[in-house]
């Protein structure tokens, strides 16, 4: 599990993944806030393949959510806000089946 | 027809982009720097400003070297436009961009592409298992929200990989092994290079220095035939066989992938740039001059985009091609661009070497099970593209359209190479010929509401 490195300062906002109400700093990279509270997987690719940010600079779209109802948000690319609602983001061929 | 024009597009905010901004704007240049990240820096010296508030010794002096180049990049009057995608750029020398949702053009006298490297994708079994990272990743979570995890295993080889194994140590982190694939044909292929490398000797220093802390402080293992990743939902565990046959496995939730970086082509790709397939470091790159000009008198490219040399070569590639620029309005820097030039040359000294230590064996490139998977975005195993070469796919764009490898969201940035190589070693043809995918703009997703928002006049 990430941890953070450096004391953790910052103002609080929540967000919501899958659901569940997630604490995180205002300002966080989206990926990294999921990261530290301990989600790992992001979406499912094709064939119900889990999958979690693998490249953390936007090259490899593997860490796709879906953001307050839009969908394909590379969420290393995002900056958190108060209030903001993720969902994971299942292949076609597999919504509804992901765990974890 | 464009909403705006400036004599100097620069693409990119890493080294390569800010250095070359301080050479057109210090000409009188009227100069745009577009970047797809919120702050300047690119990867290399990401979140670096707001970093030095509080300034973790662990992310290491050569992390900090970039403050002065970040700082005179914020003054020196540039326009920086943060958080923006490139998608094209057009026959026109239009660049195409969208920012918070809504697209623009912008003309261009000239255009610098400084949009980097990205890493060589390492097809092993299992990498695509959540908890499974390519090590620059683990790397930018560390710079970007100071995110490390315990006991992770670092595969693979190469500078970055040493460099950020030895950060997590730094940082504290216990890091539960490094297993390095680095073999001894490498080595034997490197070490009649190592005389020029010794022209570097700060790098080989700071590398001696990671590679020593590291294995004072983690097990390093060595010699190693075949990596696997071993979990079902994410990533538990890595196994790997050394070549006495004998096998280790090791838990772990976080497993770190590197095996060398490479030109990210995309956008000169799409461009329509010439290429060339460059046999010492095993990838494609734009071909340039020594300046940076590429095939296309209007457009430059510096850094690693242009061939990976590093942050302080790629600073001063930004400088050679902004200086060459800076000379075509009929300022000519005669001393400097050879002072850029001979610099330049300096720091590349240490790549002959480096390429060829640090090229993985073609048992890394190419994956080394069927059911490992190639394209990550379209889910398709080796079985898959084989498959399909077996079915008379000649090429890459065939191929392509027989299995769907490289047809998803990132454009073939995570398999372009492996299905390349793939295709080479069954027909038996070169790299060269073989060729990689046709891209085509955009070169990032963008939607139909932000192309349409697009504002005209337009022509007939």
């Amino acid at each position: 599990m990430f941890k953070s490195t450096m004391p953790e300062n910052g103002r609080i906002v929540h967000l919501q993944f899958n659901g569940e109400s997630i604490t995180a700093f205002d300002g966080d990279n989206l990926a990294a806030a999921l990261l530290r509270a301990g989600k790992v997987q992001f979406r499912t690719a094709a064939k119900n393949d889990p999958r979690g940010p693998y490249c953390m600079m936007g090259v490899c779209f593997e860490c796709l959510v879906e953001i307050d109802g839009r969908p394909n948000q590379q969420a290393c690319q995002m900056t958190v806000h108060d209030g903001m609602i993720i969902q994971r983001q299942n292949a076609p061929d597999s919504a509804g089946k992901a765990s974890g | 027809m464009a909403n705006q024009h400036f004599q100097i597009v620069i693409i990119g905010a890493g080294p390569a982009g800010m250095a070359a901004a301080l050479t057109t704007t210090k000409a009188g240049l009227e100069t745009i720097v577009i970047d797809d990240q919120k702050d300047s820096g690119g990867q290399v010296y990401r979140n670096l400003q707001a970093n030095q508030e509080t300034s973790p010794a662990y992310l290491g002096q050569s992390y900090y070297d970039g403050a002065k180049l970040a700082q005179s990049f914020a003054d020196c009057g540039a326009v920086y436009r943060p958080d923006c995608t490139v998608w094209q750029i057009t026959d026109m020398h239009e660049v195409a961009l969208v920012s918070r949702g809504k697209a623009e053009l912008i003309t261009a006298d000239y255009i610098i592409i400084a949009t980097g490297a990205i890493e060589r994708p390492m097809p092993v079994k299992g990498w695509t298992l959540p908890g499974v990272m390519s090590v620059g990743g683990a790397q930018t979570l560390l710079k970007q929200a100071a995110l490390g995890a315990d006991n992770a295993v670092f595969v693979g080889s190469g500078p970055l990989l040493y460099l950020t194994a030895w950060q997590y140590i730094k940082a504290g982190l216990a890091v539960r092994a490094v297993i390095d694939i680095t073999g001894e044909k490498q080595w034997r292929s490197a070490i009649p290079f190592a005389p020029l490398a010794l022209l570097q000797p700060d790098m080989l220093a700071m590398g001696r220095k990671w590679i020593g802390d590291i294995r004072r402080n983690t097990e390093l293992i060595y010699s190693v035939s075949t990596i696997e990743i071993i979990g079902q939902s994410q990533a538990q565990g890595v196994s790997c066989t050394l070549s006495s046959g004998d096998k280790i496995d090791i838990d772990a939730n976080h497993i770190f992938l590197h095996q060398g970086v490479v030109p990210n082509v995309n956008l000169t790709m799409a461009t329509g740039l010439a290429h060339q397939w460059d046999h010492q470091a095993h990838c494609w790159r734009p071909v340039i001059d020594v300046t940076g000009k590429s095939s296309d008198e209007q457009i430059y490219i510096a850094g690693d985009g242009g061939g990976i040399g590093g942050a302080k070569a790629a600073a001063i590639a930004g400088r050679l091609a902004a200086s060459a620029i800076v000379a075509r309005y009929g300022k000519p820097r005669f001393l400097a661009q050879l002072y850029y030039k001979l610099r330049h040359l300096h720091y590349l000294s240490i790549r002959p070497f480096l390429d060829r230590l640090y090229l993985p064996s073609a048992d890394f490139r190419l994956a080394q099970t069927d059911e490992t998977i190639i394209c990550r975005c379209e889910a398709v195993s080796k079985a898959g593209v084989n498959a399909a070469l077996a079915s008379g796919a000649s090429g890459p764009n065939q191929l392509k359209a027989f299995c769907r490898a490289g047809m998803g969201r990132c454009q073939g940035r995570s398999c372009g190479l492996v299905v390349q190589e793939m295709i080479a070693s069954h027909t038996g043809q070169s790299m060269a010929e073989i060729g990689y995918y046709r891209l085509r703009p955009p070169v990032k997703p963008i939607t139909l509401a932000e192309l349409a928002s697009l504002e005209g006049p337009w022509p007939d």
